[in-house]
């Protein structure tokens, strides 16, 4: 909350910076989010007797964990990969070998770095969920 | 690894939930042990044949054809 209301006070009162103060708020945002989640988390832990079980249960369940670490191992591999690419792209963009990337590009590519080991974690999840 | 889970597990009038509330899994490991889709860990194994009263070997069948899985 201290962070998105800095957020919002610097862009309001602070016209010349050298970063844009949303970037506070935003990470503000993403820790209230947080924060909420582990709340209502607690919360069900404290109050929902039989949601709490299921909700331990499916934490603990090896099967559960199996195909998270399975989803999570598929996804750091297309992540690494991605990066590696972006890494060489840049790297023989740099020496002229390749064209340089354009700043819609720069953001396209570390937008997919983000979004697409999510899909394939997501949908890897999914898959392994049918199979095992 | 084919397994004697439901056959037990009927016997005893234990439902799937009830089971994976005895063993501390989810009801969905259950039914993917029962399907013989799932192989557990040794742990959960032995766990499983406790709450039956019988060895592991009783529980859990296996052939040679599970020699390649």
């Amino acid at each position: 909350v201290a962070l998105v209301l800095a957020g919002i006070g610097l862009d309001r009162l602070a016209a010349k910076l050298s970063f844009d103060p949303r970037i506070v708020a935003g990470l503000g945002i993403l820790l209230l989010g947080l924060g909420l989640s582990f709340l209502l988390r607690a919360w069900v832990l404290r109050h929902e007797e039989q949601a709490a079980r299921t909700l331990l249960a499916e934490e603990r369940d090896e099967r559960s964990r199996m195909l998270r670490e399975r989803a999570g191992s598929r996804a750091y591999g297309v992540s690494a990969l991605l990066s590696w690419g972006g890494l060489m792209w840049a790297s023989f963009a740099h020496i002229g070998y390749l064209p340089a990337l354009s700043d819609d590009a720069h953001w396209n590519l570390l937008a997919g770095l983000v979004i697409v080991p999510f899909l394939v974690y997501l949908v890897s999840f999914v898959a392994d969920q049918q199979r095992y | 690894v084919r397994n004697r889970l439901e056959e037990l597990r009927s016997q005893r009038g234990w439902t799937q939930q009830e089971l994976a509330e005895r063993v501390g899994v989810s009801r969905q490991t259950i039914i993917s042990l029962e399907r013989g889709r799932y192989n557990p860990s040794i742990l959960l194994a032995f766990r499983l044949a406790h709450q039956f009263g019988i060895p592991i070997e009783s529980l859990f069948l296996y052939t040679e054809e599970d020699r390649d899985e």
